[in-house]
């Protein structure tokens, strides 16, 4: 028992890892350039803000590889190429590229600059962007000391590029000078195997992100520039109240009507219950919740209910602790409806089939023998062996409450993490799909380890090869 | 020398068992009826809900010239448009359209059950070609408004003639002056903003929402089946790998996961909805296949089969695979109508494909007005529908289920 809630810990770490690699992957999969991005007149600096926006969310990383160091003389060569068809223009895609690479276009661009066969406006180009990709670069909440480390270097690279007035002589010069400054910072410019290593695995944007996380920090929202996580936790706060109450109403509703149709089974009651529960089943969430909106909120007929929030906003703290209650279930009313119904079939028949399992038994047998009357034998040795089961289904029903929470908390404008990703989708805002996708499959993966061990808890005969994961 | 293949003789007369148990079940039997009368009505929603006449006779001396002009003499516009590009835009169109012309054949095949096992390949690549080359061969021709232009003339005197289908509008005809009408004799279910026919528009919603839950269920059943499969049989490392992923997958509720999957797709078509929804539901059948598997390996045929020194492919696929279908039918048939849902919730978050007139779709069109009667019709009819696809599913897996037999 205890070697099975032990291994079943630690498959949650290596899962959790892979749910993130997933998300991450998807995510990212996009290209980088949103689509909003045009040609002509402010292209320029829509691409220059475009840029700053990317280094501040660490967007012109590689996503999970980074092999940027084994860039070539030849890839860095026509970058400059396709640059200089561009008249140079710095923001321009080559561009874009080449200050992607960064420092490890250093060595490219240093063989250019110094290549006598090279043509002259391809060297100063490419001296130029030396210049360029080799600078440090300022990162704003860094201390002062390394600020002012690093403001030094940098002036001593734009010396670097000075004095150059043209001719072949002074380019040998100044490629000179700059082979002699990479030399001076090898860690820099030529890294080893253990800092190659450390490049292609760390110096990706999926590193950056994971070892925030590791910090619980999302990062910020590119709508609002806000942290991410305050805000989830806050709606997380409001959904987890929905699901949880949706999904202890279905237990509550399903299990009796499950008892129901396992007793009456065959009967016309039980017949015309089951197909009124798979109708209930199968009515979209989102046509049921329009039509109690219509209904039953904006008084026609009915405004027995609110339309929508959480509670009231006008005057809510002036009521007591119980009214506020009450005010909050009011609200809430509705919409666990709308999320209860759809697996009161599932649950309800699932309860019915394992009590029908149960029921034709050897020991049920045994116990009708004995003359104990039906409702000792239903509900002592018949529900309670068939209540074990109806515990695993918990892991299956909360991705699927999840699922209908979306819908339910937009069309109830309910501030929860379904209507935070709606929103994040329809704005692209990376951080907040990242952090609500991945916050949601946690707790779809919290809610199977639960069932899981409440199973294992309840059942001695489960072992891990039996039960959970298999 | 033939090789005996036992696994086909066993499926054919386990499909001929179901069947019977099937339609014993009077709920699934009705549901099946429903579904019957749904699929037709998608095939045949062309003869149902036309702009263009069944048959057309137009005098010469009414016969104009010049663009849109109607031709002289007697005409068929209804069927020589049925490959219109103007007319049917999809290829999911133009694929039921070819359905509606080689339904008499098809029909005649069902009745002269002898012929058919012979003429079945043939078909099915004559009708996968055709809908390949529909896009190719469609003609194009200047959509015309039949009912104004008749309307004219024979206001004008002319002896004109034609029939039209009982729905007389196309499903995409907009008309700026009866957009948002109640329901009328002239529209039996009211105009939606556009101005376009409800009626018309549900019942090639059909066309549009049954394709999107077969597509959609089988990318995941493929997908499911061969990973399942491959895990099943083959155990070690790769199942440990294929288990992995088939737990990360899962553990994203499925709404969640297809919202944002979409939502980075750039250009959306109903085709990228049918992919994302299939590549997202799969688990469920991997590990169904995967569990039947573990227990069809066991079973004597199977180890007949290894004695017999059979490849292991040949054996996963051609041997186990037909005996261990039976839970991924019901699967399948309870995926559908998922699947019809997931697209339905999705256009009604505006994250669908609004240039197809799917179920979802219309609902959506509906609620932007906030008239009622827009948002009751698609509604219930994707109610009704999904319900008894649901019905049929629960049938299927009873009837699938021996156990139930001694309950019951």
């Amino acid at each position: 028992m205890r070697s099975y809630v032990l291994k079943r810990l630690l498959i949650f770490l290596p899962t959790l890892f892979l749910i993130t690699i997933v998300v991450f992957g998807v995510v990212n999969a996009v290209p980088a350039v949103p689509q909003t991005l045009a040609e002509g007149q402010e292209a320029g600096q829509i691409r220059e803000s475009y840029r700053i926006f990317q280094q501040q969310f660490g967007l012109d990383l590689p996503v999970f590889l980074n092999v940027r160091y084994a860039v070539s003389v030849g890839e860095v060569r026509k970058l400059l190429e396709r640059l200089l068809e561009e008249r140079g223009d710095r923001f321009s895609d080559p561009a874009l590229e080449l200050s992607e690479l960064g420092r490890h276009a250093a060595n490219g661009l240093l063989r250019i600059a110094a290549d006598p066969s090279a043509p002259d406006t391809l060297r100063d180009l490419a001296a130029l962007w030396f210049g360029r990709v080799v600078r440090y670069r300022v990162v704003p909440g860094e201390d002062a000391d390394l600020r002012a480390f690093k403001n030094r270097e940098n002036q001593a690279i734009d010396a670097l590029a000075e004095g150059s007035r043209g001719g072949d002589l002074d380019r040998q010069r100044r490629a000179a000078r700059f082979a002699a400054w990479i030399e001076a910072h090898p860690e820099r410019f030529s890294p080893g195997v253990l800092e190659r290593l450390r490049i292609t695995f760390l110096e990706t944007r999926f590193a950056v992100y994971l070892s925030n996380l590791a910090q619980l920090d999302f990062g910020l929202s590119m709508t609002n520039m806000q942290p991410v996580l305050p805000t989830l936790l806050n709606r997380l706060k409001h959904s987890l109240v929905l699901s949880l109450s949706a999904i202890f109403l279905a237990y509550l509703l399903s299990i009796p009507l499950g008892v129901l149709s396992a007793v009456l089974r065959g009967t016309t009651f039980e017949r015309g219950l089951s197909i009124l529960l798979f109708a209930l089943y199968s009515l979209p969430t989102f046509f049921a919740a329009t039509l109690l909106l219509r209904f039953l909120s904006i008084g026609d007929p009915f405004d027995w209910f609110p339309s929508g929030d959480v509670r009231t906003l006008k005057g809510f703290e002036q009521l007591t602790g119980l009214e506020q209650l009450l005010d909050r279930a009011h609200h809430l009313v509705l919409p666990v409806f709308c999320l209860t119904y759809g697996s009161l079939a599932v649950l309800s028949r699932f309860t019915r089939n394992s009590l029908l399992d149960v029921l034709a038994s050897d020991f049920v047998r045994t116990a009708r023998a004995k003359g104990l009357p039906e409702a000792v034998v239903v509900f002592k040795h018949g529900l309670r062996n068939a209540l074990l089961p109806l515990l695993t289904l918990m892991g299956n029903i909360l991705p699927a409450v999840f699922s209908g929470a979306v819908i339910v908390e937009i069309v109830f404008d309910i501030p929860g993490m379904g209507s935070f990703i709606y929103d994040a989708i329809l704005s692209q805002d990376y951080n907040v799909i990242m952090a609500t996708t991945l916050c949601a499959a946690v707790l779809t993966l919290l809610g199977y380890l639960f069932s899981d061990l409440a199973y294992a808890l309840a059942d001695p005969r489960i072992t891990l090869e039996r039960g959970g994961v298999e | 020398m033939t090789p005996i293949d036992p696994a086909r003789g066993v499926e054919a007369a386990n499909i001929r068992s179901l069947w019977r148990r099937l339609s014993r079940d009077r709920v699934a039997a009705a549901g099946l009826w429903m579904l019957l009368i749904l699929l037709l009505s998608a095939i045949y929603a062309p003869l149902i809900a036309s702009g263009a006449p069944y048959f057309l006779f137009v005098p010469e001396a009414a016969a104009g010239s010049g663009f849109g002009a109607l031709p002289s003499g007697w005409s068929f516009p209804l069927f020589s448009g049925l490959f219109d590009r103007h007319q049917f835009q999809s290829g999911v169109d133009l694929f039921y359209n070819g359905l509606l012309v080689a339904s008499p054949v098809l029909l005649g095949l069902l009745c002269f059950r002898r012929a058919r096992r012979r003429i079945w390949l043939p078909l099915l690549i004559w009708l996968g070609l055709a809908a390949l080359l529909a896009p190719v061969l469609v003609h194009g021709e200047p959509s015309r408004d039949y009912r104004r232009k008749l309307d004219r003339l024979s206001d004008q005197g002319h002896a004109v003639r034609a029939l039209f289908p009982p729905v007389p509008y196309s499903f995409t005809a907009t008309d700026v002056f009866r957009t948002v009408e109640a329901p009328s004799s002239a529209h039996l279910l009211g105009t939606d903003r556009a101005g376009r026919d409800v009626l018309a528009r549900l019942l090639f919603g059909a066309r549009m929402s049954l394709s999107i839950g077969l597509v959609a269920v089988s990318i995941y059943i493929l997908i499911g089946v061969v990973l399942g499969a491959l895990a099943g049989y083959l155990r070690g490392w790769v199942e440990a790998l294929i288990l992995r992923f088939v737990e990360v997958v899962a553990c994203f509720p499925s709404f969640l996961l297809v919202m944002t999957l979409i939502a980075l797709v750039r250009e959306r078509s109903i085709i990228h909805i049918m992919i994302v929804i299939g590549l997202t539901e799969w688990p469920t059948v991997a590990r169904l296949v995967r569990a039947e598997f573990l227990r069809q390996a066991e079973l004597d045929y199977s180890q007949a089969a290894r004695a017999l020194g059979l490849s292991r492919l040949r054996i996963i696929f051609r041997h186990i695979l037909p005996n261990a279908l039976a839970p991924v039918m019901v699967t399948a048939a309870f995926g559908v109508a998922g699947a019809i849902l997931l697209e339905s919730g999705l256009s009604f978050l505006n994250l669908g494909d609004a240039t197809v007139s799917s179920w979802g779709q219309v609902l959506r069109a509906g609620r932007e007005t906030g008239e009622l009667h827009l948002i009751l019709a698609p509604g219930l009819l994707i109610l009704i529908s999904v319900t008894m696809m649901n019905l049929v599913a629960e049938g299927l897996q009873d009837a699938l289920d021996p156990k139930l037999d001694h309950i019951r």
